[in-house]
């Protein structure tokens, strides 16, 4: 009996009995977080096998990502509460007036927006002093990176991440490239599915309830907290 | 995995820190719990429904998104020790493998899914 | 550093496998010490920069010169508040999500390097490590919110999950720049590579997405959108109180000095400084900053929640992919 095995048998009871509880807990959120448990639990398992690369991924996509995934799953789901309640002031005006729907306002993050005309003359010489500016800053980098005196290889390399990217972007190269169309079918396939109209048509129009409705009647949306108050 | 002792110590420590602060403060604070105090709050008027309301379908857009790019993420990491290992080819397999993501983000963009409405 | 040794030597006299577990106890115990006490600093520290930048004095009274004893007298208060539990929350997880929200605030520190062989332990993954500890942040603030059963406070999870969902991906993606040009995720590595040039000159762009995207992860001002005390009153914290609920404010202090850590670290050399390199350095830079924070903090009002989510997907996240080519195009061109 030495520690690993101690380990391996509380990881082995806690992955079980967590694993059970996700079916046979009444509450629904309370299994999503029972498998987050059991995930964590299983990162464990990995992390007595020596794999600790896979470990830290574990927790980073299967607790961090996939759980939020399916809590976003089940709060999206109307719960028995909600259920036949009328879905009210998620209309187009029923938005807040701070969120400002007015156009363009998508650009605003970025800086863009519209210019006006008399802008044409100068816009020249920003590109000009921007090209300069980009090759100002090639130039330094090239210097600094040449000067850092930079390792080769850092000393110590883990026996888990350096061949795992060795292998990855050598002999498993092909199926790594393929890894990424199936992320992006994943994504485009779950977009087409919830947005079902092009909700900016003309480049300007706000995004309207009905455009994201899901099936059969409006979504209340998280401003519709407030308006769900008045029924029991 | 012995070099891994330190970070099961540190967790236990952090999830224990809490209920050994609770339990010393427990011969400190008072104990009066009555029904009004017990309500949820909710601006000083009494509370009304339930807090499970439906969450908007965009919540769920945006956490596939973070799937996706997490994972990305974890492709990146490997790669990043390895790259100057790897030379020009793995330079251009991983372009390919972020360009084919930022398609994905791209699209997601043209749809409307990254405003927040 | 002769008291290390002298430590190292004890621990290394005992028998069998007790002597990893005890070195491993005497340096959670060490970093625990540091943490809060520092902690018990810069809430006093937060409150004075807080109170300067709006003219005013802060604490002055607690603690002769500038009141700096203040935060004392505060945790006894917290200590003797009563501990109310809502009739409608989620008992396991009401009281569930300060315990996990901890474990991220404690663990983060497993693996920042003090000074040279001043380290927890030097983990190979280091960087996958701190980005991987995230994913309990934002399941704890999930727990909290929901669990508290109350509307103001799932709503403020639910944001604040969004957005931290919104800024972990730039973050690591920042992060993987630094590994790119060190070779290495293990954090010693990466600061033994910075003995000629400090990181933030090699990474200019992932240090600026790095900064900002932590600040988003540490829930402060101008990214505070979770707790926003005007619209939600307090998101996921409304219904703690008392030592429950400064939990969430020593988790958040503890993440602050974590995460200015990390970008001294991984990007200001660590413990390396131009003369006298030591862990008198790392301290500097850890409280330049804090300090960096808390300006940002009380200087720039808060965003609205459609600009946050849109610099960090359309802005942030770009920028971030686009540094990690142009970096490989570098390493090939000039490494």
């Amino acid at each position: 009996m030495n520690w690993e095995m101690v380990a391996f048998a509380f990881l082995g009871v806690l992955i079980l009995a967590s694993g059970f509880r996700v079916i046979t807990t009444p509450r629904i959120v309370h299994a999503a977080l029972y498998l987050a448990l059991c995930f964590t639990g299983v990162a464990g398992i990995f992390l007595l096998l020596g794999a600790d690369f896979l470990a830290a991924t574990q927790v980073l996509i299967y607790v961090g990502a996939v759980t939020t995934l399916i809590i976003f799953a089940i709060m999206l789901s109307s719960p028995p509460e909600v259920r036949g309640e009328p879905a009210r002031g998620s209309g187009p005006g029923g938005g807040e007036p701070a969120r400002g729907a007015g156009p363009a306002r998508g650009d605003e993050v970025l800086g863009g927006g519209p210019r006006p005309e008399g802008v044409q003359a100068e816009r020249g010489w920003v590109g000009v002093l921007a090209a300069l500016a980009a090759l100002g800053f090639v130039a330094a980098m090239g210097v600094v990176y040449r000067g850092a005196g930079l390792p080769a290889q850092a000393a110590s390399l883990g026996r888990t991440t350096a061949p795992l990217g060795r292998q990855i972007f050598t002999t498993y190269a092909i199926p790594f490239e393929v890894a990424s169309v199936v992320l992006l079918a994943a994504l485009v396939g779950a977009i087409y599915l919830s947005v079902r109209v092009p909700p900016r048509p003309s480049g300007t129009t706000p995004v309207s309830g009905p455009s994201h409705a899901g099936a059969g009647g409006e979504m209340p949306g998280e401003r519709e907290g407030g308006a769900n108050r008045g029924t029991p | 995995m012995d070099s891994y002792l330190e970070v099961v110590i540190f967790v236990a420590a952090g999830f224990l820190f809490v209920p050994v602060t609770m339990l010393v403060g427990k011969l400190l604070r008072p104990h009066r719990p009555y029904a009004e105090k017990l309500v949820t709050y909710e601006c000083g008027e009494p509370s009304h429904g339930s807090a499970q309301i439906r969450y908007h379908a965009r919540y769920y857009l945006f956490g596939l998104l973070f799937l996706v790019f997490d994972i990305e993420t974890v492709f990146l990491y490997p790669w990043a020790v390895m790259v100057r290992h790897l030379g020009p080819i793995g330079l251009i397999e991983m372009v390919v493998f972020i360009a084919v993501l930022v398609v994905g983000l791209v699209y997601a963009w043209c749809k409307g899914v990254l405003e927040w409405v | 550093m002769s008291i290390v040794s002298s430590l190292n030597a004890l621990v290394g006299s005992l028998p069998g496998f007790w002597s990893p577990l005890v070195s491993a106890l005497i340096k959670v115990l060490l970093v625990l010490a540091f943490v809060f006490g520092n902690e018990i600093m810069l809430i006093w520290l937060e409150r004075k920069v807080c109170g300067r930048f709006q003219r005013r004095k802060g604490p002055m009274y607690v603690g002769r010169p500038e009141g700096w004893l203040q935060s004392i007298p505060d945790v006894v208060k917290l200590l003797a508040k009563e501990d109310i539990i809502p009739a409608r929350a989620d008992r396991w997880l009401f009281v569930l999500a300060p315990m996990v929200i901890m474990v991220p605030a404690v663990a983060l520190f497993v693996v920042i390097p003090f000074g040279r062989g001043w380290v927890p332990r030097d983990l190979n993954i280091g960087i996958l490590y701190l980005v991987a500890l995230g994913s309990f942040t934002i399941l704890s603030l999930f727990m909290a919110g929901w669990g508290s059963g109350n509307k103001w406070s799932t709503l403020g999870a639910m944001r604040a999950v969004a957005m931290l969902l919104g800024y972990e991906v730039p973050l690591a993606l920042s992060l993987v720049g630094v590994a790119m040009v060190a070779g290495s995720l293990s954090l010693v590595d990466i600061v033994h590579a910075q003995e000629r040039a400090w990181f933030v000159l090699l990474q200019p762009i992932g240090f600026l997405v790095f900064l900002v995207a932590a600040a988003a992860e540490l829930n402060r001002t101008p990214f505070d959108l979770a707790e926003a005390e005007q619209e939600l009153v307090a998101g996921y914290q409304v219904e703690y109180s008392g030592m429950r609920w400064a939990m969430f404010f020593v988790a958040e202090y503890a993440s602050l000095m974590a995460i200015s850590a990390i970008a001294a670290t991984c990007f200001f050399g660590g413990w390396l400084g131009p003369f006298a390199s030591g862990p008198w350095w790392f301290l500097a830079k850890l409280y330049f900053f804090i300090f960096l924070f808390m300006w940002v903090r009380w200087t720039f009002p808060r965003i609205r929640i459609d600009h946050m989510m849109e610099l960090g997907w359309k802005f942030l996240l770009p920028v971030a992919l686009l540094n990690i080519v142009l970096t490989g195009i570098g390493l090939a061109i000039w490494g």
